[in-house]
């Protein structure tokens, strides 16, 4: 899931139950069980978005991997491969890696 | 209440016309401890001390990590009415989500003509992550909470 600034909350201010709408905070720390963690400032927040942002979009390339990675039966490729003396798996497995590089 | 005339040609005074409904597209976190829900909130003043009033809640939600559970209350003003201490429970794999949207209702008799607030509050136990009316910052459009109240006989 892309970050948000709810993620970013989040991450700043974990166990913490808060409010937000789209004017920004509109409740903190409301739980019976107080975290005592001082809200954290617009600023912050969109410090800590950016960073989460930057970490989601440097994984792009594993979920592109592995969303074509689900489409091969590859224990079939697997068990082809073995018994024919083929390389099916191991030339699809390496397309994708070329299409999707770190 | 409404009079109406049943099918019977019987008078009918039971049609409920006393109904309060709010909305909100605020977004709640939860945490371990019950908290409001805000926005989950409705006050109805009965017309007669016989009154019940149906309360209920409806929003979407989910619920993140492993062995969640989610627990769920409402409240008359400080008095809780309705306590559910496993309203759900999810085991998502890590990155992954469960839904548990939230549908809760109950039949209260509050016996008072008074303005009366109905809240719904929530919890997660081992500080996991619930989130109400999540919407990825985009907080705008229809409603996301809905509360109602419902005066009922009387």
């Amino acid at each position: 899931m892309q970050p948000a600034i709810e993620d970013a909350i989040i991450s700043l201010a974990p166990r913490t139950a808060f409010s937000l709408d789209n004017n920004g905070i509109v409740a903190w720390d409301m739980s019976e069980v107080k975290t005592n963690i001082t809200q954290p400032t617009d600023a912050e927040i969109a410090t800590e978005l950016t960073r989460l942002q930057a970490a989601y979009d440097a994984q792009a390339y594993a979920r592109s991997r592995k969303a074509a990675y689900d489409l091969l039966n590859q224990f079939e490729m697997q068990f082809d491969d073995a018994a024919n003396g083929t390389t099916t798996w191991i030339d699809a497995i390496n397309a994708i890696k070329q299409e999707f590089p770190k | 209440m409404a009079t109406v005339i049943r099918g019977d040609d019987n008078w009918d005074t039971s049609i409920p016309s006393n109904v309060v409904s709010t909305t909100s597209q605020t977004y709640t976190q939860c945490a371990s401890g019950f908290a409001d829900i805000t926005g989950a909130t409705v006050t109805i003043t009965p017309s007669s001390t016989s009154s019940k009033v149906l309360v209920t809640f409806s929003a979407g939600a989910m619920s993140g990590t492993t062995a969640n559970e989610i627990q769920v209350r409402i409240l008359r003003g400080s008095t809780i009415v309705r306590s559910i201490t496993r309203y759900g429970f999810t085991n998502a794999g890590s990155g992954e989500w469960s839904s548990c949207p939230i549908a809760v209702n109950f039949l209260d008799s509050p016996s008072t003509t008074s303005a009366t607030t109905y809240q719904l509050q929530m919890s997660t136990t081992s500080d996991n992550d619930f989130r109400v009316n999540h919407s990825q910052s985009n907080y705008d459009g229809t409603a996301g909470i809905v509360s109602t109240a419902t005066e009922i006989g009387g």
